[in-house]
């Protein structure tokens, strides 16, 4: 079986090419080698219905017994076609959504886990949008559904060339060169094309599409119309999208002298043949069995609808092996635990920049500190937050955590997954219910139809989405259950840009009741609610300036008083005026 | 059939030799099918020792297979690039069609949500639709050639038609259970996808990897696939096995029907070419029966697609803003909203009710209210992306409605707080907010200096996707501003909460060329939205919103003295920064 099974596997890689095999077969096994040799038989189902035919025919007119048998073997192989058919069509439907599985998952698995210093390399993001610029063709369903076109019509060739070689055995090899003559052109055109499609898709195309998305998707909507980008946009969109397509139908054009050649070819096969038989047979039965195996040969040639498919498999399953291969990292070394969070000497500069974000950065935080960071726009405090996140690492430098990290991002996301699922991600409903509870969010469940169960997302039936301050509330939950099941330190970056005043007030509540227990990091702007922090640092230059309580920066009259200065004097001036 | 002239009229104006040629293709096919009449002659030829219809049948066969092969490979081909030209034609004519409607209906209401989204979203389906036209087009072709030919061979076949008729009954019955199983399937899909988006995306990277969500996504991505994939399967084995019950109909009546022309043939009032056609001809019955028909079917699922597009052109003519006077190039008096209200259409509450209020010429007026009071609706009925519903909107008496809706947000400028990260180079991203300017680097230099955003080189490319440099929020928040602030003498600036991610440097620096440019000699008015108080003084004239209404309308001394909502809230504020 093993040996049958390894045999099924390399007729089909000649077919299909080893990505796409070895797709396959993680997608379907035994179930795929079976189909595979149906596929083959039903192929071979016309060949002796050609043959029954030419039995029926030698019958004819003195032998109405062997008519009639040729009639009982026609009929036998047209059923056992029929048969076959039906259990192709539905297998062939349960295969290729498994292979499409096989390809979403692998991709899937590889980008859930990877480093995100490669995910988010140029590189990464261009295969991604490679392989989605595929997946829009045809959702990855269909690969099987060629394949078993192509076996099909592979054994219906060769059954025709065996009735065909009982005429001459020269006649099939003439067929097959007439039909195979530019095949292997022809494949490896296919082959060009689509990998001229991939390298479009990552880059072209995709570019083209984001300057689409930019015109018609709602993030620029305003701006795109208050400043009458339209006009602009459109235009540039049209115009690239054009000039990458033209790339693409240039490489695919196949000349002239090609087509002509093959066509050539073909004709002269069923010239030099047909006539061979016109000449040499005498019995309708013969004429008519190796005229129709004639023209079945067609089987051996270009099978459309099913080569191109498979060469976008072919593609398709490459790409996402080697995206997969390239993003499989090593696990990261274990974590430093120490008592306190402690950075000595850190330094990190973005991939493919010159300057260093972070300079020499050298903190400890003891475990129960509430630390706020602040400092201008692009100083460092987010790179600062990330490595601490533990999503990247530093190219110097140590970082020791006490424990688990829990946050609040910037940009946390808005999974289209029920309010549950959204906070507990499978946690227990108690937990879950608990964290709501903690982050001030129970009064959320009013506003949904179906409580807990309700998806938060307007494209859903049923669905709802929330506002920012709710949302907020939810990434507050999420990141409150972390620490309750374990996470020593809570860090909150930036997180009442979206919220109106009371909102974030509320927030910042919530976050102060925190301190003592863990280890609060805060990263904010609204140094009125900073202030309030066991200690404060300013981050300059991608090292720490100043570092101290509020009264002791206000005092030592630096940067960070500067700053305090400016928000509170739009507040004190105006008492002082009005008083 | 205004759908079907549409898409014959933008395929003959993208590429009419391609479309002349589509046209033609069928016809050449027909050649092809008529093989079976070629191999009769053939085979009588030989048996009556007719060279003439030797030679015929024999040329026919060989041009017939020489036409075929060629016109298969440069059909696909030519149906490929046509079905591409078309697709692009159409994607652009929505892009701008989407780009340039006033209104943000489409993104925020979700009757139209759903009508537009899969325009919006999936491009390239209308190229499918010609290609669907094109392969109805042979279909029918193909089904009348063989009825001819079956009248040709013996018109008592022509029963084997009534044999083929329950399929058209049954294919019907198919295509219901396959609509329901996609509609079935369609929100787990879509869910699914969703999933797999966020593995990919950078900001949930983060968040998957501190909360260990990569087990918990995948595996909600496994159970969503079965979720989608279970009807499909489900229904794919009652098609497989209604098509089989009505298959082995049709073959019993394909054996009987050769069984009869052999009968025929014995008792000698038959040629045996006859026979052969016989044979051939039957098993090609039903795929001309049935082949139209789901080419019809398919088509017209197509033209579903061709007729949302024709809603989205009706519906842009429809919106398109009805105002031609000329916008004025000063203020002189101000802006006066009359009772202004509005609720979106088709709905019962209102966002804004009753609002009265004048802002002088040169003046700057400051909208403040928690989330959801209207505030930034305000912003859309001055900008025109929506028309009251009630009351009105004077500019210096006239009625904004009235006025060219394009030059009168040429005179405008703003910044919002969920602004657009245009991944573009730092000149065109900052250009774009004064595109007369566009390549001006001295115009763009200036603005970035207006908004201390000068972070980066104007050439560098943003975004780390296409290779370029990673900004925080904070960064990119200069960047729109810099762009809301490229336009030097707008008549009316919007800001509508332009700070929330900025440090205390630039939000006060911002502040100060926000007061200097107020002096401006055209009138200019500037409009700031907000919920931070402390920015909110400097205005000539504050209004609080609460639902929807004015809740107070004065100076901040006026509304300090009043000593209501915005007092109380000022209050609060400022106690933040005190002691």
């Amino acid at each position: 079986m093993t040996y049958f099974a390894r045999w099924t596997g390399a007729a089909v890689k000649r077919l299909g090419g080893a990505g796409t095999t070895a797709l396959l077969w993680q997608a379907g096994r035994w179930r795929f080698a079976v189909f595979c040799v149906l596929a083959v038989l039903q192929g071979l189902t016309p060949a002796t219905a050609i043959a029954a035919s030419g039995v029926l025919i030698s019958g004819l007119p003195t032998d109405p017994a062997r008519a009639t048998l040729g009639l009982a073997l026609f009929g036998a192989s047209l059923l056992t076609g029929t048969v076959l058919a039906a259990i192709l069509d539905h297998q062939a439907a349960v295969l290729d959504g498994r292979v499409a599985r096989t390809i979403h998952d692998t991709v899937a698995h590889a980008t859930l886990r990877t480093d995100v210093e490669l995910l988010v390399d140029p590189r990464t993001t261009g295969e991604l949008g490679a392989l989605a610029e595929f997946e829009r063709v045809d959702g990855f369903v269909g690969t099987v559904t060629a394949l078993r076109e192509l076996l099909r019509q592979r054994a219906t060739g060769v059954g025709a060339a065996v009735v065909l070689a009982t005429f001459a055995w020269w006649a099939p090899l003439v067929m097959f060169l007439g039909w195979r003559g530019l095949s292997f052109g022809v494949r490896r055109w296919l082959d060009h094309g689509m990998n001229l499609g991939a390298r479009q898709g990552e880059q072209a195309l995709r570019r083209a599409r984001y300057l689409r998305g930019l015109a018609v998707d709602s993030p620029a909507a305003k701006e795109v119309r208050v400043f009458g980008l339209a006009g602009w946009l459109v235009p540039l969109y049209r115009d690239s999208y054009l000039a990458a397509l033209e790339v693409l139908w240039e490489g695919r054009r196949l000349g002239m002298r090609t087509v002509l050649a093959a066509t050539g070819g073909v004709v002269l096969a069923h010239l030099i043949v047909l006539t061979a038989i016109a000449q040499t047979t005498t019995t309708p039965a013969e004429i008519v069995v190796y005229a129709q195996a004639v023209l079945s040969t067609s089987a051996l040639g270009y099978v459309f609808g099913a080569e191109v498919p498979l060469a976008r498999a072919r593609k398709v399953a490459k790409l996402a092996r080697a995206l997969a291969d390239r993003l499989a990292t090593s696990p990261p070394p274990a974590k430093k635990t120490a008592n306190a969070i402690e950075l000595k000497n850190v330094h990190f500069t973005y991939p493919g920049r010159d300057d260093e974000v972070l300079a020499g950065v050298n903190l400890t935080v003891p475990k129960g500190q509430s630390l706020a960071i602040v400092g201008e726009n692009g100083a460092g405090k987010s790179t600062l937050v990330h490595l601490l996140c533990g999503t990247y690492r530093p190219q110097r430098g140590e970082i020791a955590m006490p424990g688990e990290v829990s946050a609040i991002v910037q940009r946390f996301t808005r999974f289209e997954l029920s309010l549950r699922d959204n906070i507990g991600f499978g946690a227990g409903d108690e937990t879950v219910h608990r964290a709501l509870e903690r982050a001030g969010g129970l009064s959320l469940l009013d506003d949904l139809p179906h409580g807990w169960d309700t998806v938060l997302s307007s494209s859903h039936p049923d669905g709802r989405d929330l506002s920012g301050g709710q949302w907020q509330k939810v990434a507050l939950a999420r990141a409150l259950l972390a620490v309750e099941t374990g996470a020593e330190v809570l860090i909150m970056d930036e997180p009442s840009a979206n919220l109106d005043v009371l909102a974030e007030e509320e927030l910042f509540a919530r976050f102060s009741e925190l301190a003592g227990e863990i280890t609060t990091i805060l990263v904010s702007h609204r140094l009125a609610s900073v202030r309030h922090a066991d200690r404060i640092v300013v981050i300059a230059d991608g090292r720490i300036a100043e570092d101290g309580t509020h009264a002791e920066l206000m005092a030592a009259n630096g940067r960070y008083a500067a700053m305090y200065s400016l928000q509170a004097e739009r507040f004190a001036e105006k008492e002082w005026s009005h008083a | 059939m205004r759908e079907i002239r549409v898409l014959v009229a933008t395929a003959w104006r993208v590429d009419r030799r391609l479309t002349l040629a589509m046209i033609a293709e069928p016809l050449g096919n027909t050649l092809v099918l008529m093989s079976g009449l070629w191999l009769a002659m053939l085979t009588n030829g030989v048996i009556r020792h007719d060279p003439r219809q030797v030679v015929i049948g024999i040329a026919a066969l060989v041009l017939g297979a020489g036409l075929g092969w060629q016109l298969d490979l440069s059909a696909s081909q030519w149906r490929m690039v046509l079905g591409e030209k078309v697709a692009h034609a159409f994607d652009t004519e929505i892009a701008r069609l989407c780009a340039e409607l006033p209104t943000l209906d489409h993104f925020e209401r979700s009757e139209y949500q759903n009508q537009l989204e899969l325009l919006r979203q999936r491009q390239g389906l209308l190229g499918n639709s010609l290609s669907a036209l094109a392969v109805t087009v042979k279909a029918i072709c193909a089904g009348l050639t063989v009825l001819i030919l079956l009248v040709v061979a013996h018109p008592a076949m022509l029963a084997l038609v009534l044999l083929a008729l329950p399929a058209l009954l049954i294919t019907r019955t198919q295509q219901r259970w396959r609509a329901t199983a996609e509609d079935a399937s369609a929100l787990p899909g879509r869910t699914a996808r969703h999933l797999r988006t966020v593995a990919q995306d950078r900001d949930a990277a983060v968040e998957i990897r501190l909360f260990g969500l990569a087990d918990y996504v995948e595996r909600r991505i496994d159970t969503l696939w079965r979720a989608q994939r279970a009807p499909i399967e489900k229904t794919e084995r009652k098609v497989a096995l209604a098509s089989l019950a009505q298959q082995l109909l049709y073959v019993t009546g394909v054996i009987a029907a050769v069984g009869f022309v052999l009968h025929q043939a014995i008792r000698g009032t038959s040629a045996p070419g006859d026979v052969v056609l016989a044979i051939y001809l039957s098993q090609q019955v039903q795929t001309a029966v049935i082949w139209p028909i789901q080419a019809v079917t398919g088509f017209g699922r197509t033209l579903h697609t061709v007729r949302r597009y024709l809603w989205l052109v009706d519906h842009a003519r429809a919106a398109a803003p009805t105002g031609h006077l000329p916008a004025p190039e000063r203020i002189v008096e101000g802006i006066r909203l009359e009772n202004v209200s509005f609720r979106y259409p088709g709905t019962e509450k209102w966002v804004l009710r009753n609002v009265s209020l004048t802002i002088p010429a040169g003046g700057a007026l400051a909208v403040v209210g928690e989330n959801g009071a209207g505030k930034t609706t305000l912003v859309k009925l001055l900008t025109r992306m929506y028309e009251p519903t009630e009351g009105r909107i004077t500019v210096d008496g006239t009625e904004l409605a009235d006025l060219d809706a394009e030059q009168w947000r040429e005179r405008l400028a703003a910044a919002f707080q969920d602004f657009a990260r245009f991944e573009l180079t730092v000149q065109h991203a900052v250009g774009l907010g004064d595109l007369p300017h566009l390549d001006d680097t001295a115009h763009v230099r200036a603005a970035l200096g207006r908004a201390s955003a000068d972070v980066l080189p104007q050439e560098a490319q943003l975004g780390t996707s296409w290779g370029g440099a990673d900004l925080s929020t904070g960064q990119w928040q200069r960047l729109a501003l810099a762009r809301g602030l490229a336009r030097t003498t707008p008549l009316v600036r919007f800001f509508d909460e332009p700070t929330a991610s900025l440090d205390a440097f630039t939000e006060d620096a911002l502040f100060g060329s926000m007061a200097r440019a107020t002096d401006g000699a055209n009138g200019m008015i500037t409009i700031l939205v907000t919920h931070r108080f402390s920015t909110v003084r400097s205005a000539d004239l504050i209004v609080v919103l609460a639902d929807g209404g004015v809740a107070e309308l004065g100076s901040h001394r006026d509304l300090l003295a009043r000593d209501g909502r915005y007092a109380r809230l000022y209050r609060s504020q400022a106690d933040a920064f005190a002691g």
